[in-house]
């Protein structure tokens, strides 16, 4: 008997708390670099996943004062380590308990990243060794190279004369711990002339957990490292949730849909993405020694405009139904259609006219889809519920972007098994990064409505890469901000890029199709995103941190 | 609908042709005898009882609607990138002609043999876009001159017989040399003379020396001549760039490959090895075969969009800014040949007005100052066009990879250029995608090849200095 969407939500997880073997065993499979999980920060990952996080900036007025509060702060800085055992903790605990939160279970994490500034006033002249442009110049220098067209001297941390020298990233379970711990790092950092120049807090809504403010479920899609964390051969950082009866796609993803980025290509010292994505590439070597099991850390604080969003697609889904072949058309409809998902995370791929909030909540399935070829039922290692694939209908063939747009968000930024103007599937691996955003401001529950936050809510939206301008920029100025790549018949990613080529005044276009193939354009000058923050950092490892950067 | 074209037209519709009678109709044969040509091939490679999914859009036009294709790359060359990194392509992409005797790819052999080939020279931007740097007194960039135009279309306005898709001349054209002299002379140099633009006896190639072939009569068209080449830029001169080549990579790709475990290639890098179909390592190749073989593996009918051409769609100048700050006009690139309407740019210039007071050289990219062509090249979209209509009316079967890829540690980004499949890999290098390159498909690999693959990798991971030479004294 086919078991339905809720009944599979209910399914286990596959893997508990000191679960070593997170993989099938598959004879094939290649060597996978040990990871080294305690000098590495839990940030980058596998992420702190906190309702709660103070981003908190600092200057440092007393370079032997930061060192001695560096050397104090070692010990709360969370290791990868530290971070993925206490999840494990919580969600083999939360199953215990029949799928509900664990409420006494409660940790809180400190990561903590420098300015090349920085960097300098603690390790000399070894941080420009450094040599990614974009982390040397700033990100006030290069913002407008990636169509913002603010001025970075409005920023509310980050601009000329604002850039902090340490940001630190602080997360937590219980609101009173997290704040505490967060004025005792302030405190002690104060005392020694690191001087806090800014502080705001990033909450997962309440009303909608792990949605954004426009609406939309946010994070769905995130690369996973590959490298171990033992020495045990199928002891997996990334789980591995394919069974090997499927072939290469259990050696390619870890949950279905769920690319398996080689872990060079997020922290330093490790190897990178080759030509052919199961065989290990090269170990890149673009900073100081001291940069491994470190990564760049990018921080944009992006305001959204809710209302100006929602008039558009409830304006502009109203003018296309009345066109044939878009009779369908709403507002819900043509939004999901510009981000490549619905507000569930339902992937348009596999369910093109309605939101499905069972596909959208099912990690084992809001995911799986090509673009390339057919996408075919996948079974899953060890789970009965999935041991012919997952009960959703499957994508079809979209190359040409019939079905989800070219332009629509997700497919802008990761264009799967199909080739994009950097040549064939590379850059699909080479460019991903691992995303922390967090919500800021209260949501709007009435888009229309009385704001009493007067618009000030939006996206802490963090990445770690280990190349901003290869990755983060990339993305963000290439495929995101032109209107032609990665693929044609294309446009503009309307959700988050921004048009800043001369003379076409900031307006964004794209195509979408009808149910006959009929063509649409919809398009606007109004701009929903605006950089209002941010800055580029490095989060180094604990080991730099100690031995080099509290160094005396 | 039928897509009704009665003839090829030139590329951009570029209009040199129009006055010179018979000209037209010449191009537009060669042009149907290229496309000809390739469906021969392709009929080569098929199984027994497929059909060519590519069509001659002039002798055989197909039932629409139709869908275009547009297939856009990044200017820059890739092979540059991966070979020596950023700044190393940037300096090399500006400043280095290689003889024809030197191919820019290290993996394979030189274009031609013989001596007159070491003193033929061409830019290595095989990315079907080329530019020159011009520069002043002070060492600054104060103009680059780009250009997607193949040469062909030179060799046809000079009157020669173009080669079919094998080297052997056999498409007459008319021509007109005075005209060929006039362009040059305004777009190049005032200095140009007819004799420096002909070949001033046979260029022979002497790469089989028993069966030497004549690739350049005496008194033709020479598109390695000193003005597109050592002196100046015309068109496009890396010898991969032809249009020929453009049309037979667009009808091969429409051919359906399998791997080992007879899973159908999706991949584009996978593909370009297992069909043996150009560069696995440019921007270009790639993708124009895999995003052909898309709709392709749709059952769809294709062909390459009349005008046949490759262009120049766009440039992002998002972020250029003059020294005072502020952006850039796009007027600074400045289109010369071919129409910037709907991206069908066959030659353009970036420079800045001399009333403006700065050069190129002073404008900054995210903050960057321009010191190469290559910074600005890297914004440029290039392009072809193909058509699909039809879906779902093939259902060809896939064949066997012809071909495969190796990479050498030493060279780890780097693919070397398909070798025929019946020849292994070196055993210090491991074979690219000997898994298929189908996600979805089965793995017909030995249980050590990735293990082995990645140890001959990590073998070549440079060794890190200690950590105590970083801490501040």
């Amino acid at each position: 008997m086919m078991n339905t969407p809720s009944d599979l939500l209910r399914q286990p997880p596959k893997f508990d708390a000191m679960q070593r073997h997170t993989g099938p065993k598959i004879p094939q499979a290649p060597a996978e670099p040990r990871l080294a999980i305690n000098d590495i920060q839990g940030n980058i990952f596998p992420g702190f996943n906190k309702p709660t996080t103070y981003f908190t900036a600092f200057r440092i007025d007393s370079v032997a004062g930061a060192k001695a509060w560096l050397a104090e702060v070692v010990p709360f800085i969370s290791t990868a380590e530290e971070v993925l055992a206490f999840r494990r903790l919580y969600s083999a605990r939360r199953k215990r308990l029949g799928g509900s939160k664990p409420p006494d279970l409660v940790d809180t994490n400190t990561n903590i990243g420098f300015s090349q500034e920085g960097l300098r006033k603690l390790a000399g002249t070894s941080a420009d060794e450094f040599q990614d442009e974009a982390f040397r110049l700033g990100l006030p220098e290069r913002a407008a190279h990636m169509g913002d067209s603010t001025s970075p001297r409005d920023w509310v941390i980050g601009g000329p004369g604002n850039i902090p020298d340490i940001l630190l990233i602080t997360g937590g379970d219980d609101e009173d711990i997290l704040r505490a711990r967060v004025a005792a790092l302030t405190e002690e950092a104060e005392k020694r002339g690191v001087v806090k120049t800014w502080e705001e807090v990033g909450l997962v809504r309440r009303d909608l957990p792990g949605h954004e403010h426009f609406g939309f479920d946010d994070g769905v899609s995130q690369p996973g490292p590959r490298g171990t964390l033992s020495d045990i051969p199928d002891d997996y950082f990334t789980p591995r949730y394919i069974d090997s009866s499927q072939g290469v796609e259990s050696l390619l993803y870890g949950l279905p849909g769920q690319d398996l980025v080689w872990p060079g290509e997020f922290v330093f010292g490790y190897p990178s993405q080759g030509p052919d994505p199961l065989v290990a590439g090269p170990v890149k070597n673009t900073g100081p020694a001291w940069a491994a099991n470190g990564s760049y850390l990018t921080f944009n604080r992006l305001r959204q405009d809710v209302k100006a969003f929602w008039t558009f697609m409830t304006k502009t889904a109203a003018e296309l139904a009345a066109k044939p072949g878009f009779e369908e058309m709403t507002a819900d409809k043509l939004a999901a259609h510009l981000v490549g998902r619905w507000k569930s995370g339902a992937p348009v791929a596999r369910t093109p006219n309605t939101d499905d909030s069972h596909l959208g909540n099912d990690q084992y399935a809001n995911n799986h889809f090509f673009y390339g070829s057919d996408t075919k039922k996948a079974a899953l290692h060890g789970m009965p519920g999935y041991s012919n694939g997952d009960p959703y209908p499957d994508a079809k063939s979209d190359p040409l972007g019939l079905t989800c747009p070219l332009a629509a968000h997700i497919r802008k930024v990761n264009t799967r098994d199909v080739s994009n103007d950097q040549g064939g599937t590379h850059a699909t691996y080479a460019i991903r990064l691992l995303r922390r955003g967090m919500p800021f401001g209260l949501p709007l529950k009435d888009p229309f409505g009385h704001d009493p936050e007067h618009g000030n809510r939006g996206l802490m939206w963090v990445s770690y890469q280990t190349s901003i301008v290869n990755q983060f920029e990339f993305l963000r100025a290439n495929w995101m901000g032109d209107s032609k790549p990665p693929r044609m018949p294309g446009g503009d990613d309307m959700i988050v890029g921004l048009n800043g080529r001369p003379g076409e005044e900031r307006e964004r276009t794209c195509t979408i199709f009808g149910s006959g193939l009929q063509t649409a354009a919809p398009s606007t000058k109004q701009q929903w995103i605006f950089q209002t923050g941010g800055g580029y950092f490095f989060s180094p490892s604990i080991t730099a941190i100690r031995e080099v950067l509290a160094a005396g | 609908m039928t897509a009704s074209n009665s003839r090829y037209d030139p590329p951009a519709n570029m209009t040199d042709f129009a006055s010179i009678p018979g000209q037209l109709e010449a191009w537009s044969d060669a042009m149907s005898g290229w496309v000809d040509e390739m469906i021969g091939q392709v009929k080569q490679q098929l199984p027994p009882g497929a059909e060519c999914q590519f069509y001659n859009l002039v002798t055989n036009p197909q039932p629409g609607p139709f869908l275009d294709q547009e297939v856009i790359w990044a200017g820059f060359p890739k092979m540059l990138r991966v070979l020596y990194g950023t700044e190393g392509a940037f300096e090399l992409a500006d400043n280095k002609l290689y003889p024809l005797t030197q191919a820019n790819d290290p993996s394979r052999p030189g274009f031609y043999t013989g001596a007159i080939w070491n003193t033929l020279f061409y830019r290595p931007l095989d990315e079907y876009c080329e530019w020159r740097v011009e520069k002043n007194d002070a060492g600054k960039i104060v103009k680059v001159t780009f250009t997607s135009e193949p040469p062909e279309y030179w060799q046809a306005l000079h009157g020669d017989e173009l080669a079919d898709v094998n080297g052997v001349p056999k498409y007459p054209t008319i021509g007109d040399p005075k005209k060929v002299l006039d362009l040059y002379r305004e777009l190049v140099s005032p200095e140009v003379t007819l004799d420096d633009l002909r070949c001033p006896f046979d260029f022979v190639d002497e790469t089989d020396p028993a069966a030497p072939v004549v690739v350049y009569k005496k008194d033709c068209y020479n598109p390695y001549n000193k003005w597109n080449s050592t002196h100046g830029i015309m068109h496009l001169g890396q010898p991969n760039n032809s249009l020929s080549a453009e049309v037979g990579l667009g009808a091969l790709a429409t051919v359906i490959f399998h791997g080992a475990a007879n899973d159908v290639i999706v991949l584009g890098e996978a593909l370009i090895c297992a069909g043996r179909l150009g560069g696995p390592n440019r921007t270009s190749d790639p993708t124009i075969a895999s995003t052909v073989n898309d709709l392709a593996r749709l059952g769809a009918a294709i062909t390459l969009r009349n005008p046949v051409g490759l262009y120049m769609d766009s440039i992002d100048l998002t972020g250029f800014h003059d020294p005072s700050g502020q952006q850039v006009p796009r007027e600074f690139f400045k289109v010369v040949r071919g129409s910037e309407q709907g991206g069908l740019i066959e030659r353009a210039v970036f420079e800045v007005p001399k009333s403006e007071g700065y050069v190129v050289g002073d404008i900054t990219v995210a903050g960057v100052p321009i010191r190469y062509g290559g910074q600005i090249a890297e914004h440029i979209k290039v392009k072809l066009v193909g058509v699909g209509s039809s879906i779902g009316k093939y259902h060809n079967a896939s064949v066997p990879a012809i071909g495969q890829c190796c990479v050498d540690p030493s060279q780890p980004l780097f693919m070397r250029r398909p070798s025929d499949n019946a020849v292994p890999c070196d055993p210090t290098m491991y074979h690219a995608f000997a898994w298929g390159g189908n996600p979805q498909g089965s793995i017909p690999l030995p249980q050590d090849h990735l293990r082995a693959a990645t140890m001959k990798m990590l073998a070549t991971a440079p060794r890190r200095p200690r950590m105590a030479r970083y801490r501040r004294r």
